[in-house]
């Protein structure tokens, strides 16, 4: 899992047979965890096993899903997009907003594209002027905020009722826009392990210096994964208002958290070079387990933020183990 | 072996994460019950008992929390079983919480919708599972069984009736608002406002362009840079009364307390507090948590016991001056 996106510096050799087999245990760790928590949620509640919450879960875990998606790419070029949040609202607003004026397709269309654009300023300025990403991305995020509240101070309803297809739509018990996030993630898989794109992407995180030297452009690399993150960001955002029905102006604020948390969950190293698509998909899962059974268990908000941050904290001091110390 | 060590603690912590769900709700419920021993819940029930839910938009401000647990001491009071959420500010989360509701087949469920505008998806949940749904304060665009709550433009009118008065028709009004995050009932209260003052000439209205946010210091911040622009102002009127106080400590700094009134909505308790001390700061609208609580918990009874009421009420908020505080003024209130 954790071994499919780990070239560059693991040079091979029993060592390397050794990280593998430890991420693998802690893998299946994390697997019976997962199986334990679900086995005793569905013996404890009635409320967990049923098909309504199945859904609910699966539609739960778009939004963090695609973030974490777009975030992971960029963290294994060993930078962070602190901005996806706020894009998540701009391009909500936008989509409800046009969608007045326009085929809800192409509204939703313009605003992805508004997505994409944002996350190619951000790559732009982080590659081409060689800022650092945390300081671009947070001005990104307070000026990509400020721009949605330019765009529309209070929240926006579509008035034609399709706009919540996207969002509520289902094939069986599966949400739709749950449908689009899985393909999306086997796409990014592919994309990081089968294309030279994709894995010079991985290998610029790993080792920069090397894939300079090997003649490849790790400035449009770098801007690529911000492109690929402002996308995710974007389709992110247009879900989201469709599902609710509702675009509000203040959504999103935090998201790059879960986001960022889901990556680290799975495996990702927050210096670049390694994360895997796969462990993120289970941090997404993870974390919107753990969000849906402290609600069906009534636990009180405050708690809820302080379990969630003490179960991330666990996680992570877990995976750390990983790291061959 | 450390690494088992590591995923042994995740696997406590799981487990401990639901331990505590059911022991927090244990202890909530007792809580719970110490203090709605002292409420008194008049909301004529029948003996059958209900299950309710309430789904909050976001529970970071002192009246939403006042609002949900009105909600929770009055049904536990009648013996009555609540479930509590709270969707942190996120419409998604509220919609996904109102979807978890239904899941535990409450009878009836409460909106507390915050400064959201409406949650189309949540209410169709709810119109599919076929149980009424009241909403509290916020009344959405969409549709809903009832509604209770406040009027804020008219809390705004009463306070722009009382400035037109103060200023005798002639004088500059700053305006204080709270911000987007809020925006649709700021919106509503400055509105109020501003439609009384806008009938006379000679009131001049300059509203601060940045957003106080709804807090004190918020509110000290722009009222300082708007004191800065327009030294002349005569009154200032900010959308709560939290920003109000702080305006109100940005005019004693500026030496103007002779000079500026304050005018504020919410009833909040310091506010009443200044009011009743006779300070500068002359007027607020009471909205009050306890009572917008006390009537979405009893509209939802109502319905459940097969009433019919009426689908839109206005809980009033009157005016609180320096003649009549003295019966709103209560120092151990919670907000």
């Amino acid at each position: 899992m954790s071994a499919s996106a780990v070239p560059a510096e693991t040079p091979g050799g029993p060592r390397r047979w050794l990280t593998a087999d430890r991420g693998r245990l802690i893998n299946l760790g994390f697997f019976v965890a997962f199986v334990a928590l679900i086995v005793v949620a569905s013996t404890t509640t009635d409320a967990f096993l049923t098909e309504n919450n199945a859904t609910n879960l699966l539609r739960q875990s778009v939004t963090t899903g695609l973030l974490a998606l777009g975030m992971l790419v960029v963290i294994l070029t060993g930078g962070i997009d602190l901005s996806v949040g706020s894009i998540v609202a701009l391009t909500g607003v936008m989509a409800a907003g046009l969608s007045a004026d326009m085929p809800i397709a192409l509204a939703m269309a313009v605003a992805i594209g508004v997505g994409v654009v944002c996350g190619a300023v951000n790559g732009v300025l982080i590659a081409r002027f060689r800022l650092a990403p945390f300081v671009v991305t947070l001005a990104a995020l307070t000026t990509i905020r400020g721009l949605t509240y330019v765009y529309s101070e209070v929240p926006i309803t579509p008035t034609n009722a399709s706009f919540l297809a996207l969002g509520s739509d289902r094939v069986g018990f599966v949400p739709v826009a749950t449908i689009i996030m899985l393909v999306a993630f086997a796409i990014v898989w592919v994309f990081l392990t089968r294309t030279t794109v994709g894995r010079a992407i991985v290998a610029i995180g790993g080792n920069e210096a090397a894939v300079r030297l090997a003649g490849i452009s790790v400035r449009r690399h770098v801007i690529l994964a911000y492109v690929i993150s402002g996308f995710c960001a974007g389709l992110a955002g247009v879900i989201l208002a469709s599902r609710v029905g509702i675009a509000q102006p203040s959504v999103g604020v935090a998201f790059e958290l879960n986001a960022i948390a889901a990556c680290v969950i799975g495996g990702a190293r927050l210096s670049g070079g390694k994360g895997s698509v796969i462990g993120t998909l289970g941090g997404v899962a993870l974390l919107t387990l753990i969000d849906n059974l402290l609600t069906l268990y009534d636990v009180q908000s405050y708690w809820q933020q302080v379990l969630k941050g003490l179960i991330i904290a666990a996680v992570v001091l877990a995976r750390r183990q990983e790291e061959g110390r | 072996m450390r690494r088992l060590i590591a995923m042994c603690i995740v696997g406590v912590l799981a487990v401990t994460l639901i331990a505590c769900g059911s022991g927090d709700d244990d202890e909530s419920t007792s809580s719970q019950a110490a203090t709605s021993a002292a409420a008194t819940a008049e909301s004529g029930q029948s003996g059958e008992k209900y299950s309710i839910g309430v789904a909050n938009f976001t529970l970071g401000a002192p009246y939403f929390i006042g609002i949900s647990e009105t909600i929770k001491a009055e049904a536990e009071a009648d013996g009555n079983e609540v479930h509590e959420t709270d969707a942190r500010g996120d419409a998604a989360a509220l919609t996904a919480n109102v979807d978890e509701l239904l899941l535990k087949d409450v009878d009836g469920i409460i909106i507390s919708g915050g400064p959201l505008e409406n949650a189309p998806a949540a209410l169709n949940a709810i119109k599919q599972a076929g149980i009424p749904v009241v909403l509290v304060d916020r009344k959405f665009t969409g549709e809903y069984t009832s509604w209770v709550g406040p009027d804020n433009e008219a809390i705004g009118r009463q306070d722009g009736e009382y400035i037109a008065e103060h200023l005798d028709g002639k004088g500059k009004v700053g305006i204080i608002r709270g911000g987007p995050a809020d925006n649709s009932i700021g919106l509503a209260r400055t509105n109020g406002v501003k439609s009384v003052l806008e009938q006379y000439p000679d009131i001049e209205i300059v509203t601060a362009p940045d957003f106080g946010e709804w807090s004190s210091d918020g509110g000290l911040k722009v009222a300082e840079s708007l004191l800065s622009k327009h030294p002349d102002l005569d009154v200032i009127f900010c959308e709560n009364d939290s920003m109000c106080l702080g305006a109100q400590k940005a005019v004693a700094d500026a030496g103007k307390t002779d000079q500026i009134i304050l005018a504020g909505v919410d009833g909040q308790k310091e506010a009443l507090a200044a009011i009743k001390e006779g300070t500068n700061y002359k007027v607020t609208g009471l909205n009050d948590a306890v009572d917008m609580g006390t009537a979405a918990y009893e509209r939802l009874i109502e319905i459940l016991e097969g009433g019919t009421p009426e689908k839109d009420t206005v809980v009033p908020s009157p005016q609180i001056t320096q003649e009549n505080v003295e019966e709103f003024y209560d120092p151990d209130s919670e907000f």
